[in-house]
This record gives C-alpha cells, structure tokens and sequence, in this order.
C-alpha cells in the first residue's frame, strides 16, 4: 500500500500556556499532502472506532435534533478543508459534558454538552473542535502505528487490508488505543490548542461568532463532578484555552464583524432535548 | 583551534545571514469558497472570492496565512482552506466488511490471545482482546443516513437572522 502523509499541520511540540499565539501562528503550515487510498483506510478506522463510541453511549435517538446538528456541522465542514470527508454528527444518550471525534469524519456530542449550552455559535464552536481533530488527523498521528518507513494511515491500510491474525490483532489494538486517546489519555495539549484555532476559524468562515466555543467553555467550566470527569482528565483547563482563544480572535481579526449566534433557532431546538 | 573555531564561525554566520528560501509553490482551494484577503487578517480589505479547486501560486508563507498571487497583486489567503493538492472528490465506502473485520477478530479470539501474549501485551489488552468490546454498526448506520442537501444548507444558512 503507497503512503503518504507528508509534513504535519502542526508542531508535535508541548504547547505551554505561556506560549503566545503569535508563535503558534509561525509553526503552523499548510494541509497534508495525502492519497486517495489512504482516505479511505482512514474512514473505515474511523466508522470502526465510531461503531464502538455510540456502544458505550447510545445515541439520543431525536430525528429533528439529529437533523439539526448535522446541519449546523455541515455548515462548518465545508469549510474545514477536507472536502473528501462526508462528517456525520450524532448526539450521544449521555448527561456527560463533552465531545468526541473518530477519524473519517465521525463527530459526537453529548446531550449534557449541549444541554449547557446557550445559542447555535457554541453549538458550532464545540462540533468546529471535533472537526479540528479530524481535520489535523490527531488520532491516526498519535496513534504512530510503527512498521517499515510507512506513514500511520498506511500502517492502518496495512492492518485493514491484512489477513494475518497478527494484522488483525494490531488493527483490534489500534481501536482500543483510539479509544483511549479519547476516553482515557486524551490528545496531546499541542493537539487540543490546534483543535480550538481550528474551531475558532472554522466558526468564522462560517459565519458563526468565534467566541461561542469560549463562552460555552466558561460554563462548563463552573460544573464539577461526574459530568466532566472526562473532559477535565483529558483536556487542558478550560481557563488557559479561553485565554488563548481570546488572543487568537483578536490576532485573526476576528473580533468584530458580522458574525451570528442564531441564539432563537437554537433556543427551539434544544426545548425538544430536554 | 583555528582550524576548528574558522569553520564553526563561518558555518554560524552563513546561519545568520541566510534567510530561508520559500519555493514558489501551487495551493489549491480545499474550501467551498475562500476570501483572498489584503493582508494576514480577517478584518483586512477583502480582493476576491474563489471557490473550490482555484488554484494560486505562492510567494510565502505568513503564520497560518499563505501569500498568494491574485490578480497580479499580493493576496493572502488562510492556510486552513488549502492544500498542495487538488481537492479529492468526497470517498465513499462500500460497507460490509466492519463486521467481517469484528467476526474474524471474535471467532479467532483464542488464536489472538496467544499471539497478543506473544507479542508481549499488558493483561489489559489481552482482557480486551478476550472480551471484544462491543460495535454498534445498526446506529452507526442510522448516523450515516443524516444526509444534508446543497440546498438545504443554502436555506439553513440563510435561515441565520440574529
């Protein structure tokens, strides 16, 4: 199977708080270079690890809701830059607060988060998030399937494809790992901070306010407990974020302009969640 | 130790007074549309809109911002829209094998189990291999029935009043 993942979108380097988002800016670049082939593998990772995320939850099962949310992700997912993906968004049957993305395309979020939420641009700035991980291939990167000189999404190809026990029992692995990044270890906080940037434009190309994602973030932020056990063992503090983001929109320019909450639209669906 | 510190020296000052080259290099749009802006802001002048799979030719690179030649003028566009390569046409799967690839996973469980042993795997890992945790492709299937129009986008879009 060819490769290849060429360059990354960021630097795998720890991103400390103090660190400004001007030099984020300078280490960033420019998309991957990828093969069709490889795009494929990815998705049939991604649905494998997506099967395995609504087992542990459920889906909340709400067509209009359903249909509600994958409108508003596929507002921003055509301008996420992968137009080779068809995202799917799905709310999972859970009072927990926070949201997950499988590679391919596959984007959750719980109906706690969204039951904290106040207006369509926080809405769009948690999904955004999750398209950002994908979007940036967090988990295939982490993951780091090593074997031969192949690139990870050609490892995964590799496991797919493969009809050894051996290849099949890395594959079975590989998920299980996923699913750790996401429910036990969590991304690397280089990871997440690009996942926010990524949000945050993503909302602007859009339309949609790019300080949505922060002030929802504020509010999960006051909730403790079992609601956000996960998302506080797995993410940077919400604090640290809110303040990086606060740079970034005033860097980006992106702090004034026509930009929409869409706060009634939103106020109607989310009666029919709770 | 002239004979080193010369080399050393002349190696640092060719460090210093290098700048690096930027190759001129082709982006295409990945984008439905992306705005060509007049410098490395969202706030500054717009120049033009493209869609997908306009392609520019570039000049350098900005932070997350590619400088573009638009028009004969100097133009920036976020590198979050493009990419080396034109944009793919969207992929789809034939569906079918998830499960082929679970069931050949469960039914070869205890051939697995050596294996993972062999290959030296925590207890944790092994439990898992052993125990399978559970798929659920029926919802994943009812997840991947959402489908959303051209148009209907355009209207929900549009629908955005506030």
């Amino acid at each position: 199977m060819a490769l290849i993942i060429a360059g990354g979108s960021a630097s795998p380097q720890p991103l400390f708080a103090a660190e400004s988002y001007t030099n984020f800016r300078q280490r960033a670049s420019v998309s991957d270079e990828i093969l069709t082939s490889d795009i494929a593998e990815e998705i049939r990772f991604g649905r494998e690890v997506a099967a395995r995320i609504i087992a542990r939850f459920g889906m909340y099962d709400n067509p209009e809701i359903m249909k509600y949310v994958n409108l508003v992700g596929n507002v921003l997912a055509i301008n996420a830059g992968r137009p080779e993906l068809e995202f799917h968004f799905a709310v999972l049957n859970t009072d927990e607060i926070n949201g997950y993305a499988a590679p391919g395309g596959y984007i959750f979020l719980t109906r706690g988060a969204i039951a904290n939420m106040q207006d369509e641009s926080e809405l769009a700035g948690a999904l955004a998030h999750e398209i950002g991980h994908v979007v940036e291939k967090h988990a295939v990167k982490e993951l780091n399937i090593k074997g031969q000189e192949k690139t990870s999404v050609s490892n995964l190809a590799m496991l797919i494809g493969g009809s050894s026990d051996s290849a099949r029992v890395a594959f079975s692995q590989a998920v299980d790992k996923a699913l750790d990044l996401l429910f036990k270890d969590g991304y690397k906080r280089a990871d997440e901070i690009q996942a926010d940037r990524d949000a945050v434009l993503f909302c602007a190309l859009s339309g949609y306010a790019p300080i949505g994602l922060s002030r929802y973030f504020a509010r999960i932020d006051k909730v403790k407990g079992k609601q956000t056990e996960i998302i506080d063992k797995t993410h940077p503090s919400f604090k640290d974020r809110i303040a990086w983001m606060g740079g970034m929109i005033k860097e980006e320019g992106i702090d004034t302009g026509d930009y929409k909450t869409a706060k009634d639209r939103f106020t109607k669906y989310i009666t029919l969640l709770k | 130790m002239n004979r080193i510190l010369v080399p050393v020296l002349f190696l640092i000052a060719l460090m210093y007074f290098t700048s690096p080259v930027y190759a001129q290099s082709e982006y295409y749009v990945q984008s439905v549309k992306a705005k060509v802006m007049s410098a490395t802001s969202f706030n500054s002048t717009v120049m033009g809109e493209v869609g997908k799979g306009y392609k520019f030719t570039s000049t350098a690179k900005v932070g997350t911002w590619v400088k573009v030649k638009y028009i004969n003028k100097d133009g920036y566009v976020s590198s979050l829209l493009l990419a080396t390569h034109p944009p793919f046409d969207r992929i789809a799967l034939i569906k079918g094998d998830e499960s082929e690839i679970t069931q050949g996973v469960r039914r070869r469980a205890s051939s697995f189990t050596s294996a993972a042993a062999a290959r030296g795997l925590t207890a944790d890992d092994r439990r898992r291999l052993g125990t399978e945790e559970r798929a659920d492709y029926e919802l994943l299937d009812y997840m991947e029935s959402f489908k959303v129009s051209t148009d209907e986008l355009n209207r929900f879009m549009e629908g955005r009043t506030q």
